[in-house]
């Protein structure tokens, strides 16, 4: 009896002491649990300790589900206290599903970009569809890329080709446009390259038949198999300057690009604080830097001016040309 | 109260010893859930179990993992019945779910645990001979040897398995060449290489683990088949089983692979704790610690692009590209594929049905069995039922049994144009009736008698019995005659009162499989898993 009373008491403080444990490390004064969905992109930006800190120092804890920018809007978003895609126009979808508590903020952006090796893009210069740009940095020539994927060029029909000389067709991967907000800008920029002319656009994403539906996937792939995944893969260029550079690692700017504004769709009053927080607070703003997206204080090492990119269409616009391509994808 | 202090120290003691797993040096804390993620699950992931063990006590979570074949997982999400189930997916690929309209809405967030290529494993001596040892050989090549029989191999069914799928889809779009993905229209004329390809498949199986123990009985047996096609993480594991006599060369097909990754999905209906234990597990899964550890048990490769996992040196190719082939982007072009294999590639199959029609089959059971055989002549619209239906050029044989074997009957379908037949099928099928005794034996041996052995045909047997032997030849006659009998698996059916361990000293005596179609309706679905190893 004595020995069975000392472990029940025993138990007990087990219990009591595993129980306050827990008190103390899960439940800190004042701390605003929030749950976003998120470009995938954004995921490491938000896995940095240091990130998690400078949130938690202004009393945020984040759950992130990381999805396409282009298919949250079709989520059930009831749940989230924001949404944060990767573009203004998915951000005005995503506000036309479910209201939004204040205006969606602008925090960060990033050009679309090209990530490559420099054995490949050697490979792109001399068929034409590459060039050195000013500085160190290298364009892709889009309406050069799109004729020869007219033409069904392949890697080992171009000549000199001993690096990658592999019977597969020239392509970028990409994520499906109908999902992915980069590749539903790089549909679009391609439909302005090619002056509307949807097949084409069509048959750069069809080639490569089915593919991920957000843009860190390929990248990770990319950034573990290199070529062997794929020669030429669509990123961010945040992406890219987070985790991309090194080695013989290239980026490329499609010649036009777009600069995507990631922008946060706040659904509650403490998502629309963290929204402020986010595009206002210097130290966020420094570490998003850090991570390689542009913001206000850091405009970006590679100038892009007007002649180098097209503006971001309006959600009509877009949304119209997506449905068209999807049609013809599926 | 004088003791306290010591039951204290006691307490601080076991807290100490029993303390939860800590995150490795360099990764940050493990994230926390609670309860379960209940997970529908590709079958030949049963081998993480010791991974997601680990990762119960880091996390707090415990993944349960629902096995389930690659197309009854893909209709049970796009119909939304794993919605009402499950929290997630864990299948090989997403890539053909993702084709389906329905996909969209139903799956979100993914996580990429690891990637095996689907490649050639073969004996060493037979890759040695075919000289695949100094040069990769392409799809072609291996293609052009398998249609000289210069090599035979196991494969999964595309219909059932991802790893057939893929090969499949690899075998194809580096046969056809354009560089890009596969069309429904680029089927056709690649038809005569592909069905090169697949002369040389001497064992099919419904899944990857059933097939390893097939190669493994072939081999004890003393009749090997010279290799796989299956995932590298399937062949490297094997190499380490220490089980083959010859080990498996990896052949890295030169032209390209189609490659798993193994996506952890939520379900768009997960709960919000579902949510959280996803995250947690999401997270431990892809720190590189646990990735080494997938590495080494499951001969995986990393998902996660961290430089300091580097491969072990079994994972090839020691030299040169290994580039991966497209997948088809249209849901008809990947549809066309699995039909044409059907069809128009495998090398056919003769199915003999033996059909239990004593008195005791009267009724209910009796009709649960026309609807099942009806099924599959094409009358179940589901995705499963779709590519689980008789194929053009197989040949079907229906043998009733009752107090003694009834007439067989046998129904050969053309590659073409084959409804007529199946119409036949299905009116032969409505006039079965049920009367008399049971000769379970005196049956499966009439099958045999047909089942000859033709070199060119998958032949398997299906034994449907709702009870006991009652008249005629019993287990032990059966089993004395087995070793003169040809080398044709019988895939025995539990339903009604079956006698199972009969039933399943049938299935292990032939090298055949038992399915148990006891629970009310499950005739069906057990004749369509069926279908994967016929």
């Amino acid at each position: 009896m004595r020995r069975t009373g000392w472990l029940i008491v025993l138990v007990v403080l087990l219990v009591v002491a595993g129980a306050s444990v827990g008190h103390l490390l899960g439940r800190r004064a004042g701390t605003r649990e929030l749950t976003g969905v998120i470009g995938s992109q954004m995921a490491p930006f938000f896995a940095d300790p240091d990130v998690r800190a400078a949130l938690a120092g202004h009393g945020y804890r984040l759950r992130l589900d990381p999805a396409g920018s282009r298919r949250m809007a079709d989520l059930p978003l009831g749940g989230y206290d924001f949404a944060f895609p990767g573009s203004a126009p998915a951000a005005a979808e995503i506000a036309r599903r479910r209201p939004s508590a204040g205006a969606p903020v602008a925090v960060f952006r990033s050009p679309l970009a090209v990530a490559s090796t420099s054995p490949i893009v050697d490979l792109l210069q001399s068929a034409g569809l590459a060039r050195r740009a000013a500085g160190s940095s290298w364009t892709l020539d889009l309406k050069a890329f799109v004729a020869a994927n007219q033409r069904g060029q392949r890697w080992d029909q171009i000549p000199g080709n001993v690096t990658f000389n592999v019977k597969q067709a020239v392509l970028v991967a990409t994520t499906r446009p109908a999902d992915s907000n980069s590749a539903a800008l790089f549909a679009y920029v391609l439909n302005q390259v090619t002056g509307g002319d949807l097949g084409a656009v069509t048959k750069v994403f069809a080639d490569q038949g089915a593919v991920d539906t957000t843009t860190e996937e390929p990248f990770e792939s990319w950034l573990r198999r290199g070529k062997d995944f794929a020669p030429l893969v669509l990123v961010y260029e945040a992406q890219f300057l987070d985790r991309g550079a090194g080695g013989d690692h290239v980026l490329l700017y499609p010649q036009p690009t777009i600069v995507s504004e990631h922008t946060v769709v706040p659904f509650t009053t403490a998502g629309a604080d963290l929204a402020k927080l986010l595009a206002a607070d210097p130290r966020l703003q420094r570490l998003a830097a850090a991570h390689g997206f542009r913001t206000a204080g850091a405009p970006g090492a590679v100038t892009l001016g007007a002649a180098d990119t097209i503006p971001s269409p309006d959600e009509p616009t877009l949304h119209a040309l997506l449905a068209a391509l999807e049609e013809r994808l599926t | 109260m004088r003791k306290l202090p010591a039951v204290l120290a006691l307490v601080v003691a076991l807290s100490a010893c029993t303390d939860a797993p800590q995150a490795a040096k360099g990764e940050p804390p493990f994230l926390k859930g609670d309860g379960t993620l209940r997970v529908l699950a590709g079958s030949e992931l049963a081998d993480l179990q010791p991974i997601l063990d680990e990762a119960a006590a880091a996390t707090g979570v415990k993944v349960v993992l629902t096995a389930t074949g690659t197309l009854d997982g893909i209709e049970s999400v796009v119909t939304g019945g794993a919605a009402k189930q499950y929290d997630a997916t864990w299948f090989a690929s997403n890539r053909y779910l993702q084709l389906h309209p329905d996909a969209a809405a139903r799956t979100g967030t993914a996580t990429k645990v690891a990637t095996s290529p689907v490649v050639l494993g073969l004996r060493r001596s037979v890759a040695q001979q075919l000289g695949w040892l100094e040069t990769r050989p392409t799809w072609s090549e291996i293609a052009v040897a398998a249609g000289e029989r210069r090599f035979t191999y196991g494969m999964t069914n595309p219909a059932a398995s991802n790893s057939g799928f893929a090969a499949l889809v690899g075998v194809a779009a580096a046969l056809a060449g354009t560089g890009a993905a596969l069309t429904a229209d680029q089927i056709g004329p690649i038809t005569p290489r592909l069905r090169a390809f697949f002369a040389g498949q001497s064992l099919t199986a419904g899944s990857s683990g059933w097939l390893m123990d097939a190669y493994l009985r072939a081999a004890a047996e003393g009749r090997p088949v010279d290799g796989l096609v299956n995932y590298e993480s399937v062949i490297l594991s094997l190499n380490a089983s220490g089980k083959l006599a010859e080990p498996l060369t990896v052949i890295y097909p030169a032209d390209g692979v189609v490659t798993a990754d193994y996506p952890l999905t939520l379900l768009t209906s997960a709960s919000e704790q579902a949510r959280t234990n996803y995250a947690a597990i999401a997270d431990y899964l892809r720190r590189p610690s646990v990735q080494r550890q997938i590495m080494a048990k499951t001969w995986r490769r990393p998902a996660v692009p961290d430089p300091a996992l580097t491969l072990a040196p079994e994972f090839g190719p020691r030299s040169g590209n290994l580039p991966e082939l497209p997948f088809p982007g249209k849901l008809d072009a990947a549809d066309a594929l699995i039909g044409a294999f059907g069809d128009s590639l495998r090398r056919p199959a003769r199915t003999i049905y033996v059909l239990d029609l004593s008195g005791s089959m009267k009724g209910d059971r009796l009709a649960g069995l026309k609807t099942a055989l009806t099924g599959l002549t094409g009358a179940d619209a589901s995705l499963s039922g779709q590519f689980s239906r008789f194929n053009g050029r197989e040949q079907v044989v229906l043998l009733p049994f009752s107090t003694k074997p009834g007439a067989a009957t046998t129904f050969e379908l053309p590659e073409a144009g084959f409804d007529p037949v199946l119409t036949q099928i299905r009116g032969h099928v409505e006039k079965l009736k049920a009367e008399g005794d049971t000769a379970i034996y005196d049956a499966l041996l009439a099958a045999y008698a047909l089942a000859g052995s033709s070199a060119d045909r998958f032949t398997s047997i299906v034994l449907l019995t709702d009870g006991e032997r009652t008249v005629g030849a019993d287990l032990a006659a059966f089993r004395a005659k087995v070793p003169q009998l040809p080398k044709v698996p019988v895939f025995t059916v539990l339903f009604g009162e079956s006698n199972t361990g009969e039933m399943t000293e049938v299935a292990t005596l032939t090298g055949g499989r038992t399915f148990d179609a006891r629970a009310a309706g499950a005739l069906p679905a057990a004749f369509k898993e069926i279908r994967g190893y016929q």
